[in-house]
């Protein structure tokens, strides 16, 4: 199990932080996903087996979101 | 300049030119073109982020604008739908731009660890990455530094600002043998330091992940606030499909879609907490939550653990009486008995003798009598070391004149211990643990706070306990507490109102997780307490303690407030929608403003208070 926190700029609408979460929890192998709006970080706990942290970035990407910063927790 | 800014403005200025060239000319195709042009420069990256959305099949707020806007369109309804497009994406612009303000104070503390650091190895100092540092390694700080590690200094003196860990930014004093940490700056001086700790591994490190993991922890408010608005959006879209199909009336439906977002009920709440944390941090205060924020400001009761709160901790003497013979004889005498006890006030007779310059070192034996004090016996003179009711047992004589002496000396000195050799009384040592600063000023604002009981929970007798605290405004005291009586006690006062336990952390630990709310305080407790307590005052100055309970009550009122003003607002839009008072374009700025009202309202928590002195 891996643990990851991505930086994203500043969420506005505290909606965004709804769908970045709703969109990754989809995604298989993901096992945990919190958004925190006010800090605009979103951590993740996925099995690394099943996804890689690179197609969870592109996933907040495909979303309009952009991550600025990318490490292990 | 970000594509965000550039969409917001481009489409802002065409609004303007529309309106004067609709107040000024006949030329409607000119501004409806104008309109036209607008709705698509601010609709497009709306619609764009809706479709993205439903791909994943998520739908999103921005898909009902698109809705709205579209419909617009179709109503031949320029000014609308240019006017709900360009509002959207102003208030996102002006909310991400407010947010990031309320943010600041934090994330200027995080900028606090330097980047880089000068580490020496065998006297060749070479400029190396934080990240590479380890312990065990040598760097060297100078004037103006930051210091990377937490660490002990192993050469030069220096003026250390400690307020990015203590809040205190009267300089310490640090020389060689001295404990710094990182993030404070050497404002004059030179160090070499032996790094201890390094990187996340850090007191600073250490904060800044609680201070991260507190803005995350959700206050109870804030779950039933989001439980309101995840059930408000699916409401009013089923309302707007239900007006539709009842009254046929599009725009009405388009308007119930516009005002749907529930934006400043979702984010009242949290804007508030990170507001109310960043300014506690400024003081040095830690909270690990909105939870506790919300809690501090219901607080009835505080209980004290007397050492190390109210008190500074360290026993002293400071007072000697001899009777015809000298007062380092009585110390001597004292400190020969006490060697190796480890009671708090030996401790303060032994470093009284070591600040006279007496050695004592020989081996006695010695016998503890609990509560009352010891009989040491070596070749020559067998020692007593107690209180009045020890030297009675053992049928020590008290003259009267020496009675009185020892009554003068207990109203001045919290603990008056007898002396004597050979079964003749030779002096008294009167030990005070000397009070805080600001505990008397800061007790009083705690009263004026509305802070109904402040009890003292000690280890220490009952006499000596009150003579210390004598001056201070305190309700009960309750005396000789082993620790986990010192809980049990706290269990009761739950029962009677809300109760905060304050403690260093030392032996007080039970009762802080035993309280409604654990607030760990002095520097010396740092690492037992940060795992313990709800709140962590990393200074020594109660005067922080008063700071907490206001900066947490303002939070919690402004709290009130923005729930108030954002299901106020909800509210009157849409009783303004259903009679068709407010239309899609009013609907969308007053929806916005009330986001900004508020992120504004909540940056008043960092206006408001300004550091005591």
């Amino acid at each position: 199990m891996e643990k990851r926190i991505f930086q994203l700029n500043q969420l506005t609408c505290p909606t965004c932080a709804k769908k970045i979460e709703t969109v990754l929890k989809k995604t298989n192998g993901v096992e945990e996903v919190s958004v925190a709006f006010t800090s605009s970080k979103v951590k993740v706990e996925y099995n690394e087996t099943l996804v890689k942290a690179v197609e969870l970035i592109d996933k907040i990407h495909r979303l309009g979101y952009r991550v600025m910063e990318s490490k292990k927790a | 300049m970000s594509h965000q800014k550039l969409t917001t403005i481009l489409s802002g200025s065409l609004l303007i030119l529309y309106l004067i060239i609709d107040r000024f000319t006949q030329q409607t195709l000119i501004g409806q073109l104008l309109l036209i042009t607008a709705t698509f420069t601010a609709g497009l990256p709306i619609l764009w982020h809706a479709l993205q959305a439903l791909r994943f099949k998520v739908m999103s707020i921005e898909l009902l604008v698109s809705i709205a806007v579209i419909g617009a369109l179709f109503l031949h309804e320029f000014w609308e739908a240019a006017a709900v497009s360009f509002l959207f994406i102003f208030g996102a612009y002006l909310e991400a731009r407010t947010l990031s303000k309320t943010r600041s104070s934090l994330e200027s503390m995080i900028r606090l660890s330097p980047s880089t650091a000068v580490r020496s190895v065998h006297g060749i100092s070479e400029t190396v990455d934080v990240d590479e540092l380890v312990a065990g390694d040598t760097v060297i700080v100078k004037t103006g530094e930051r210091i990377p590690v937490d660490g002990i200094i192993t050469r030069g003196i220096a003026g250390v600002n400690q307020s990015s860990i203590t809040g205190e930014s009267l300089p310490a004093e640090k020389s060689i043998g001295s404990e710094v940490y990182g993030s404070t700056i050497v404002e004059n001086g030179y160090l070499e330091i032996l790094a201890k700790r390094v990187g996340e591994e850090t007191t600073y490190g250490q904060l800044m992940h609680l201070l991260e993991e507190a803005q995350e922890a959700k206050a109870p408010t804030q779950k039933f606030i989001e439980k309101f608005a995840s059930y408000y959006t699916p409401t009013m879209i089923v309302a707007a499909v239900i007006v539709f199909l009842l009254t046929r009336d599009i725009r009405l439906a388009l308007t119930l879609l516009v005002i749907s977002c529930p934006g400043a009920m979702v984010i009242s709440i949290p804007v508030a907490i990170v507001a109310g944390i960043g300014q506690a941090a400024k003081f040095g205060i830690l909270i690990r939550g909105g939870e506790f924020l919300e809690k501090a400001a219901k607080v009835e009761i505080i209980a004290f653990d007397k050492t190390g709160t109210l008190t500074v901790g360290l026993p002293e003497v400071n007072s000697v009486v001899a009777f015809s013979t000298s007062e380092e004889e009585v110390i001597r005498a004292a400190a020969q008995a006490e060697m190796g006890s480890e009671h708090h006030l030996a401790k303060a007779i032994l470093h009284e003798a070591a600040k006279r310059g007496i050695v004592s070192d020989q081996q006695t034996e010695y016998q503890i009598f609990p509560g009352k004090g010891l009989i040491s016996a070596s070749l020559n003179e067998t020692i007593l070391v107690g209180n009045m009711r020890l030297a009675e047992e053992n049928g020590i004589m008290v003259s009267e004149i020496q009675q009185e002496e020892f009554t003068v000396m207990q109203g001045r000195t919290a603990t008056t211990v007898l002396v004597a050799i050979n079964g003749t009384l030779i002096g008294y040592i009167g030990i005070t643990d000397k009070l805080r600063n600001n505990s008397l000023q800061s007790l009083q604002q705690l009263k004026n706070e509305g802070i109904q009981r402040i009890i003292v929970l000690t280890g220490d007798t009952y006499v000596s306990a009150q003579r210390t605290l004598s001056q201070l405004p305190i309700d009960e005291i309750n005396a000789e507490l082993l620790p986990t009586e010192k809980a049990d006690a706290v269990r009761q006062l739950k029962q009677t109102g809300v109760t905060a336990m304050v403690g260093d952390g030392v032996n007080d630990t039970l009762a802080l997780a035993e309280s409604d709310l654990g607030i760990a305080m002095g520097q010396g407790a740092t690492d037992a307490a940060i795992r313990t307590a709800d709140i962590v005052i990393l200074n020594e100055n109660t005067v922080n303690l008063v700071e907490l309970f206001r900066i947490s009550r303002s939070t919690v009122s402004i709290m009130k407030q923005n729930i108030i003003l954002s299901v106020g607002v909800v509210f009157v839009l849409l009783i303004g929608v259903l009679t068709k008072k407010v239309l899609m374009d009013v609907g969308m700025m007053v929806h916005e403003l009330s986001v900004l009202a508020v992120i504004l309202n909540a940056m008043r928590i960092s206006g408001k208070h300004d550091i005591i002195k």
